[in-house]
């Protein structure tokens, strides 16, 4: 997009839904965050103080500290810093294979279109956190291991997109026409296809980032994602629950924080899809 | 339409091959054999003993085999045996199931009741401060992650007002209860998971059911409605949203995965004794057979979930219903 | 029978201020009103004739139809002038429950697409038998047979199999007999048709044509038929309006406009047909 197009298309988005643009807000201030955890945050999220712990939210703890004397804070800070890395991550994994496989299906058609797209409704069919957990008992819960996990459970829907988008383009006058001169079938998809078929996928994307957050969380909760002492969101809340009912503190803010990046995502994912598809108004 | 449903059943076996093809990959073809862990933890097991069960498991046979004894045993519901206690699987499960389904019936019920007219109200009103206040509740009902809204109603209601029990599913002194007072404490014990279970699907059904009925209203036949002089409520509760239920009975098929999904967080954080928690203790205790036997019961639910939608959805619409 | 006076309809911009429930605030449509789609329209409809409103696509025709019957959007627009007598009534003056009652009985409603305006999930007799008991014009029990009579009327020959289909089961043609016979089941003294035949083609187009001409003379039906294609007008009118940009440019018999017509815009209209019928 050009410099001028593409201005237009943000004021034009920002203007006319107070939504999406307090969902660019969020997660613009929640990749501050991530970004310039070292400066933002100002306690050692890992550095254990012992005599300090379990200490509701004061001036010098602004958010309180964990039952290791940590800062809440510090910790919550880089939290954002695990959670949303995993997110883009896993969301990148999914969106690479959604491309692969749904671009594939809707472009050859026919038998490896049927297999596919039955190998995507078998894929359905397994509850994603299932499946997740599974993979995660034979594998090591890390990092590394989680992005994966997730971007290899969620690329179905990008598939199922692409392969509609795809279908519907396919006899279209350009791509026929850059067949006939001759152009490769992986020319076609990727340079001609693709690029059209954008807008939905990068809709999805967005709301994935926001369910990789969420399960992200929920798994490293369960004990089974990010392990202490490096700190998610997930993990801090874990931590917590031993203290459930005492220490507000330890429950709340990192909740929170969950609950504000995923509803920054979702606001801004839905105000792409609008900004992509707006709703007529019937006369 | 008989034959249609008969179609639709035979249709699944594919489906179903291919669930189990995909539950026994998961396991097996990840690094390290599956017999390694549950005898390292036991530092007696001798060499030999390792072997036997080796044999025992048919781990020494090509992994296709495997897949194919595998698949004949669970045919009839043999998902061999826990490593972690040795107990039959399948009866493992049996004794979990009744409460998760339970819990997921309920939720499923609740979020009907109350989504589908928050989802009318919202899209009738459109744009006015009741849908606009909705949409805001369901865009946070959205993204609250549902252990974390179990955590801060267990802190409010479970210990700081001390209403509801918080833990479990039944309370010390069940037994001694008349069978009234077994199904209020039953109950009590309910609120709380039923709710957090629900809330994320309550916000999405009520958006579709709003985006569904905004779609309909603004359809031909409804102006035909409007010029035959029906009132409103008639035009909108007789013919609007008749047509708008269609596409939610698809939805709430496709949402039962996520309500089984989401059963693990709400019973381990409520401690309740359903398929969810077993299948978060054997995923932490690596007790393969009983996660491969979840898995392929859990997708079975959701099959079921989507054949049940398609037939309600058979009935439910003409359109379908008299073409062959 | 039914005189228009002076009626000017307003329409909003693509984004007025929501409100609730209830009229928008005189305050806020001034604000956001972007024209008129009708300007002091002065029509009168005679019993028993067929009178049609031809113009171009939005020149306001349909909002014309929608505003005699009370149908214009809150939120699209408002009439902000003018009266509708039907009857020595002003039928504007009317309240919802008011208009409820006419809708539908007096004056009833067809629209283009056939295919989309009959309710996909009911058969054709249970949405006729609606209107019936809605405007308590019979018992539930006697409902199908004025149905079936009315499907008669409508020209067709299974009335009793229509009566138990389903929208889809019928074809474009069917579908639009079905919804004329719903039109004129109540018994109503005017009839709107908007655009009846645009979606169907030219051999079922005649039929309706015919089948219009045949209940203006068995039943003094009055219609409203608004139209774009003169040939319909040379087809079947007794009186024509010529509308352009929300107002009447001219009004006459149909005799007298087509053959010497007086305002530019109709010498326009006329001289663009393709062919002419005959008459």
């Amino acid at each position: 997009m050009r410099n001028s197009s593409k201005s237009l298309f943000l004021s034009k988005l920002l203007s006319k839904n107070k939504l999406v643009l307090s969902g660019v807000l969020v997660v613009g201030g929640l990749t501050i965050m991530a970004i310039f955890a070292p400066l933002i945050a100002p306690f050692n999220p890992l550095a254990i103080d012992v005599e300090d712990a379990l200490l509701a939210p004061s001036s010098a703890h602004i958010f309180g500290t964990d039952h290791l004397g940590r800062d809440l804070f510090s910790r919550v800070v880089f939290g954002s810093r695990i959670s949303l890395s995993i997110g883009f991550v896993a969301v990148g994994i999914s969106v690479l294979i959604g491309l692969l496989i749904g671009s594939v299906a809707g472009y050859y058609g026919s038998r490896i279109d049927t297999a596919l797209m039955r190998f995507v409704d078998i894929m359905l069919c397994f509850p994603s956190f299932f499946l997740i957990l599974a993979v995660i008992a034979i594998l090591e819960p890390n990092i590394i291991n989680i992005m994966v996990v997730i971007g290899i459970t969620s690329w179905m829907g990008v598939a199922r997109l692409i392969r509609a988008e795809v279908l519907s383009l396919k006899e279209r006058e350009f791509i026929l026409a850059s067949k006939a001169i001759g152009a490769s079938d992986l020319r076609v998809i990727v340079r001609h296809l693709i690029p059209n078929a954008i807008a939905p996928v990068l809709v999805s994307a967005v709301l994935g980032v926001a369910a990789a957050v969420l399960l992200e969380s929920s798994l490293s909760f369960l004990g089974l994602g990010v392990q202490p002492p490096t700190p998610s969101w997930g993990n801090i809340l874990m931590e917590g629950k031993a203290s459930l009912g005492v220490c507000w503190w330890l429950m709340f803010f990192p909740g929170f924080f969950i609950l504000i990046t995923v509803l920054g995502y979702n606001l801004l994912g839905e105000g792409l899809r609008e900004y992509f598809n707006p709703k007529k108004k019937i006369c | 339409m008989k034959r249609y449903i008969v179609k639709r059943l035979i249709s699944i076996i594919p489906m179903l091959l291919g669930i189990s093809i995909i539950s026994f990959c998961v396991i097996h073809l990840a690094p390290g054999s599956p017999v390694d862990s549950s005898t390292t933890l036991n530092p007696k097991v001798s060499f030999e003993a390792r072997e036997k069960l080796v044999i025992q498991y048919g781990l020494d046979k090509p992994l296709y085999v495997q897949y194919l004894s595998w698949l004949k045993k669970i045919t009839t519901f043999d998902f061999g045996r826990s490593y972690i206690d040795g107990q039959k699987v399948i009866n493992k499960i049996a004794s979990r199931i009744p409460i998760t389904l339970l819990i997921n019936i309920l939720s499923i019920s609740i979020v009907l009741l109350i989504a589908i007219p928050i989802g009318v109200i919202s899209a009738v009103r459109e744009g006015s401060f009741c849908d606009r206040f909705l949409t805001v509740f369901v865009f946070v009902g959205f993204a609250i992650p549902g252990f974390w809204l179990a955590l801060m109603l267990m802190s409010f209601f479970g210990i700081t007002l001390g209403w509801l029990p918080i833990q479990g599913i039944t309370s010390f002194d069940f037994d001694s209860l008349s069978i009234f007072g077994k199904f209020l404490d039953i109950g009590r014990h309910l609120i709380m998971p039923v709710f957090v279970s629900c809330f994320g699907s309550l916000a999405a059904m009520s958006r579709y059911m709003r985006s569904s009925m905004l779609e309909v209203l603004h359809k031909d036949y409804i102006k035909t409605a409007r010029a035959k002089g029906l009132s409103e409520n008639r035009v909108v509760y007789k013919h609007a949203l008749r047509n708008a239920l269609l596409p939610i009975i698809t939805i709430l098929g496709l949402s039962v995965p996520g309500l089984i999904g989401g059963s693990v967080i709400v019973e381990s954080v409520f401690g309740i004794p359903g398929m969810g928690r077993l299948f978060f203790e054997s995923v932490m205790g690596r007790d393969y057979p009983v996660i491969m036997a979840v898995l392929v019961i859990g997708a079975l639910l959701t099959l079921l979930g989507n054949f049940l939608a398609d037939i309600s959805y058979l009935f439910a619409d003409p359109r379908i219903r008299y073409e062959k | 029978m039914l005189s228009i006076n002076d009626l000017t309809v307003e329409y909003y911009r693509d984004d007025p201020p929501y409100s609730s429930v209830g009229p928008i605030s005189a305050n806020h449509s001034k604000a956001c009103v972007e024209g008129r789609a009708v300007d002091g329209v002065r029509l009168k409809i005679p019993k028993g004739a067929i009178f049609a409103l031809v113009g171009e696509s939005g020149c306001g025709k349909t909002t014309l139809g929608l505003a005699i019957t009370g149908l214009i959007n809150q939120r699209d627009g408002r009439i902000s002038a003018g009266s509708v007598i039907l009857d020595n009534k002003n039928i504007l003056k009317s309240s919802q429950k008011e208009f409820q009652d006419i809708r539908g009985k007096q004056i009833t409603y067809i629209f283009q697409e056939p295919a989309s305006s009959l309710n996909p999930v009911f058969t054709i007799g249970e949405q006729i038998d609606e209107a019936l008991i809605v405007h308590k014009i019979t018992t539930k029990k006697d409902a199908k047979g004025i149905a079936i009579a009315s499907l008669q009327k409508a020209q067709i020959d299974d009335p009793e199999r229509v009566y138990h289909s389903y929208p889809y089961q019928l074809s474009g043609g069917m579908k639009q007999r079905a919804m004329i016979a719903m039109a004129i089941s109540t018994g109503p003294k005017l009839l709107i048709a908007d655009e009846p035949t645009t979606a169907l083609d030219t051999d079922t187009e005649n039929e309706i044509l015919k089948l219009l001409l045949k209940l203006r003379d068995e039943l003094s039906l009055s219609v409203l038929l608004i139209t774009h294609d003169m040939r319909i007008v040379q087809r079947v009118a007794d009186q024509v309006a010529v509308m352009y940009r929300g107002e009447i440019v001219e009004v006459g018999t149909a005799e007298k406009l087509l053959r010497v017509p007086k305002h530019e815009y109709t010498k326009l209209l006329l001289f663009s047909m393709p062919e002419k019928l005959k008459l």
